[in-house]
């Protein structure tokens, strides 16, 4: 029989690739290469370290608390009102990293797939069925994952394949070339597009073996690095460094100029619609989860199924508010540098210097243990 | 689980208990013969026989019960006879006997196999009603019942609904019994546990829930007692009720157990670990837990060499994908994304088109619908008249509609290959789900295109993770922890290479193949080898027939010959 409520770290680890890889991969090769030029998969490198770094940083927290997620957590490091301001930050973040994620979809869609459906359309309809998985529990979210994963990594990479007759290597060049403060500047724009790993610090505690998590989130942002370069490195190759600033998604852009000799698709962009809604839908589900049981867990509910449908309206009307697709991304930038960044690498590593200063977690790890001895 | 839980909770006081047990029999004839014909006013299929014993006929016998459901040969000549003409020739002086003419009536004179005592009247009322004979002596407060059922049936046919090439022909029939004893024929072994209760308050139906003691998991035994225990409902007709009583979630389209009528199949599930159902009066025995998984699976996957069965797998898997969103992919392309395919073939649909009246999703689900409705039209006639409905069918909707140029031939061809694949998933009912979530499908690709198609597929995969069956996940083993499983998914595996019992499904002695000469290999009930009769934990108690080779269970090993009672 199953293990109840609990995921495994080959969950957790689907859970974090389908999660993290969402909208950013899109706008990827852009924003790289316009913070440093033909450098780009080397900044992707070192953000995905930094990724890995943090969400070691959050496995500790974890472990120190066992059993507790931030929410919990955060109210003991720090006092009862400032942890709960915490919280609802990180639901703040959560539900408008939905919002983001939705709108920013529907654009997409619309521009590629649905030209004349309207984006409310799009935007509803995706919330309102991505608020199905939100309203399940734990364990069909990690299911869910283990599904979906090979369903968009395989094709996404054997449809890389038809470009390689069609790569440029003296693109990448000249190489290291940017100045270190432009690396560094570049560097907080990278590591928002490894934002969701933070999530971890609510997924650990129903973890199976909650130890393995640093090792399942080292191995996940690692493929999602992986990907990343992969995905960073053959939009310069096929387009170069100018050009690939000059499309909004670069990423998409790629993949519509890929033909696949004799196929009977006409172009296999049709298909990487079809997998771009399975990404989507799994980031924007887990987020949403996320903001979900955040949300239940700041009000101590028993069940938090029924804040899904709620939350559907809010992030719906939050999702319009920006009027063209300009404007949706400057605010997503203001997003990622002024909430991404804070809530996913400082606060981490803050709390886990002040749990250590004030000497938390020990006592409370070894307390857990004695009643998990009892209890056994 | 929750609505069972309503339903049920309040019901659950005042449950009656099934088997009698309140008025215990009196010592006169005359006052239990009463009794009975009280009880059974009116109920004229009940024959009352009063006749004497002893020489000098100084004992009051009598003899009830149900024309119709009683073996009348084995009435006459091991009953009657034996008490009237046979018991003369016995020493007989009075004395001696009028003490004790009830236990020599039990012991000595009862020429049959199954004889009771019983201390309740109404007790041994419900065994005449389920086609048991009482005997009543004067003088004693204790009835005979005489196990003499036999009633006419159906007899063990081929079963139906899962026909195969290659496999045994014996179907389960409408009789509790020989469906146990077609298990046993497969399975002899010590630890396949037949354990039988009651339910209905009324139809007071046997149910039998068979398992194999030293592999089935615990805990799924001990659910499926309880939700069958919390069942309280006047009457079972059809195992189809015991199924909705104890199902996970009454709102899924996907069945969360399996129905089968093959001896074989079911054997193979309790070597795996399952738990089967075996209600009275319908061929059909519950298999409990049940995956999508399973759904797919045939019995006669394993008698096939493992290539072809792992073709036949795939192509199984695709059918049901091919019948969930052939139709909507059609509508979603013609109508949203007519780039998506090469110019000349979108030219051609939409040449084919033309003077068509209806958008493609009207097209699509009239078609769909007329060919639902010559489906179960089909079924409720009678064989020749069938025919006649597929013929009409087939010219009326195949060729008039398109000269009529009411529908487009592509549509045609769509809807044909649409309702063949729905037809090769092995499950009925699992294909009937996929019939249904079609049209859900079809009606968000006509809204949303290829999006709505996704989006459709996205919920049923989140609806069927979250399923489970009797703490099983449905998906299993695409989900969770089980890579050894995948061996028998969407290929299978060589039985060779099928060293394990599923790891979702079994609780215990996982090992199901030993290699060649190691301690254990043939050990077993199976009566070719002679085994050594080793139970314990090791070994696996499985039947092994192979010749000294390591063997695998796949309940289709049965010695030949017609099956009993046919």
């Amino acid at each position: 029989m199953d293990d109840g409520e609990k995921i495994t770290s080959n969950q957790l680890m689907a859970i974090m690739i389908s999660t993290i890889i969402g909208i950013g991969i899109l706008t990827l090769p852009r924003t790289v290469t316009e913070a440093v030029g033909p450098d780009g998969w080397l900044l992707v490198l070192v953000g995905g370290v930094v990724a890995i770094i943090t969400s070691v940083v959050i496995s500790k927290l974890g472990l120190m608390f066992p059993g507790k997620t931030m929410v919990e957590y955060s109210r003991d490091i720090t006092t009862k009102t400032l942890g709960i301001i915490i919280s609802l930050g990180f639901l703040t973040y959560y539900i408008l990293f939905c919002a983001f994620e939705a709108r920013i979809f529907a654009e997409v869609t619309k521009q590629f797939l649905l030209d004349r459906t309207p984006t409310e359309a799009i935007v509803i309809t995706i919330l309102f069925s991505s608020s199905y998985l939100a309203r399940q529990d734990i364990a069909t979210v990690g299911k869910m994952g283990q599904m979906m994963v090979p369903m968009f990594i395989i094709p996404a990479f054997l449809f890389l394949l038809p470009v390689i007759p069609e790569l440029d290597p003296t693109n990448l060049l000249p190489f290291m070339r940017t100045s270190p403060l432009k690396f560094l500047t570049g560097l907080s724009t990278v590591v928002t597009s490894y934002l969701g790993f933070e999530l971890l610090f609510l997924f650990q505690p129903f973890m199976a073996r909650s130890r393995d998590s640093a090792k399942a989130m080292t191995v996940a942002l690692t493929v999602i690095m992986l990907i990343y370069m992969l995905v960073v490195i053959s939009a310069v190759f096929v387009f170069g460094v100018v050009e690939v600033q000059r499309l909004i998604w670069p990423t998409f852009s790629m993949y519509r100029v890929i033909e696949i000799p004799g196929a009977f698709i006409e172009s296999i962009h049709g298909v990487m619609m079809v997998i771009w809604v399975v990404v989507v839908y799994m980031t924007l589900a887990v987020l949403f989860f996320s903001a979900v049981t955040i949300l239940g867990r700041i009000l101590s509910l028993k069940k938090h199924s029924f804040i899904a449908l709620p939350l559907v309206f809010l992030i719906y009307f939050l999702a319009l508010i920006p009027d063209n697709i300009p404007q949706v991304y400057d605010y997503l930038d203001m997003f990622s540098l002024y909430l991404g960044v804070p809530f996913g690498f400082v606060l981490p590593v803050a709390l886990l210097i002040i749990a250590k200063v004030r000497g938390m977690g020990k006592e409370e790890g070894e307390r857990h243990e004695k009643q998990t001895k009892k209890g056994s | 689980m929750g609505f069972l839980d309503i339903l049920t909770a309040k019901k659950q006081k005042g449950k009656p208990e099934l088997g009698g047990g309140k008025d215990k029999a009196s010592s006169s004839l005359d006052k239990n013969l009463r009794y009975l014909k009280d009880k059974l006013e009116d109920c004229d299929d009940v024959i009352y026989r009063e006749f004497s014993v002893g020489s000098r006929q100084q004992f009051r016998f009598a003899l009830v019960f149900i024309d119709g459901l009683i073996d009348r040969n084995m009435i006459n000549d091991d009953v009657l006879k034996s008490l009237m003409l046979e018991i003369r020739y016995a020493n007989m002086k009075p004395g001696i006997l009028s003490g004790d003419v009830f236990s020599l009536a039990l012991r000595s004179a009862l020429t049959t196999g199954e004889v009771k005592e019983e201390e309740y009247i109404d007790k041994s009322m419900i065994s005449l009603l389920s086609g048991d004979s009482l005997i009543l002596i004067d003088g004693y407060k204790k009835v005979l019942v005489i196990g003499s059922k036999g009633w006419p049936n159906r007899g063990v046919q081929e079963p139906q609904t899962e026909a195969v090439i290659r496999g045994s022909r014996d179907g389960f029939t409408e009789t509790m019994r020989f469906n146990t004893a077609l298990l046993r024929r497969r399975l002899r072994d010590p630890n396949l546990k037949i354990k039988q209760i009651k339910v209905g308050v009324r139809s007071k139906t046997d149910i039998a829930i068979a398992y194999m003691d030293n592999i089935v998991d615990k805990n799924v035994l001990k659910e499926v007692e309880k939700r069958l225990e919390r069942i309280n409902i006047d009457a079972v007709l059809e195992s189809g009720y015991i199924e909705q009583f104890i199902e996970d979630s009454w709102y899924s389209p996907f069945p969360q157990i399996q129905n089968t009528e093959r001896p074989d199949r079911v054997a193979a599930s309790l070597l795996e670990g399952r738990v089967a159902i075996i209600t009275d009066n319908t061929p059909f025995v519950l298999l409990v837990p049940a995956t999508l998984n399973i759904m797919f699976q045939s019995s006669e996957d394993y008698y096939e060499r493992w290539f072809i069965a792992s073709f036949i797998r795939i192509l199984r898997y695709t059918s049901a994908f091919i019948s969930l969103i052939l139709p909507a992919v059609y509508i979603a392309i013609t109508s949203y994304h007519p780039g998506l395919i090469p110019t000349d073939l979108a030219l051609y649909i939409a040449g084919t088109r033309t003077g068509v009246p209806f958008p493609a999703f009207i097209e699509a689900v009239v078609m769909e619908l007329t060919l639902e409705l010559l489906r179960e039209a089909g079924i409720r006639l009678p064989g020749p008249i069938g025919q006649t409905i597929g013929i009409v069918g087939g010219l009326v909707i195949g060729q008039s509609a398109v000269q009529a140029g009411l529908v487009s031939p592509i549509m045609v061809i769509v809807v044909a290959i649409t309702a063949i694949a729905s037809f090769a998933v092995s499950s009925y009912s699992v294909g009937i789900s996929f019939r249904i979530l079609r049209f859900f499908i079809i009606i968000l690709a006509a809204v949303l295109g290829l999006y709505g198609l996704m989006l459709g597929l996205l919920i049923i995969l989140v609806h069927l993770c979250s399923l489970k069956s009797f703490g099983v996940s449905y998906l299993s083993p695409l989900v969770g922890n089980t890579h050894y499983e995948m061996g028998d998914t969407f290929v299978r595996v060589p039985l060779t290479a099928m060293h394990r019992r599923p790891k979702t499904l079994a609780g215990a002695n996982m090992i199901r193949i030993r290699s060649n000469g190691e301690k254990g290999a043939s050990v077993g009930s199976g009566g070719q080898t002679g085994g050594k009769s080793e139970q314990d934990a090791e070994t696996d108690g499985q039947g092994g027939s192979g010749a000294g080779k390591g063997n695998i269970e796949s309940g289709g090993r049965q010695e030949g010959g017609p099956g009993i009672g046919g």
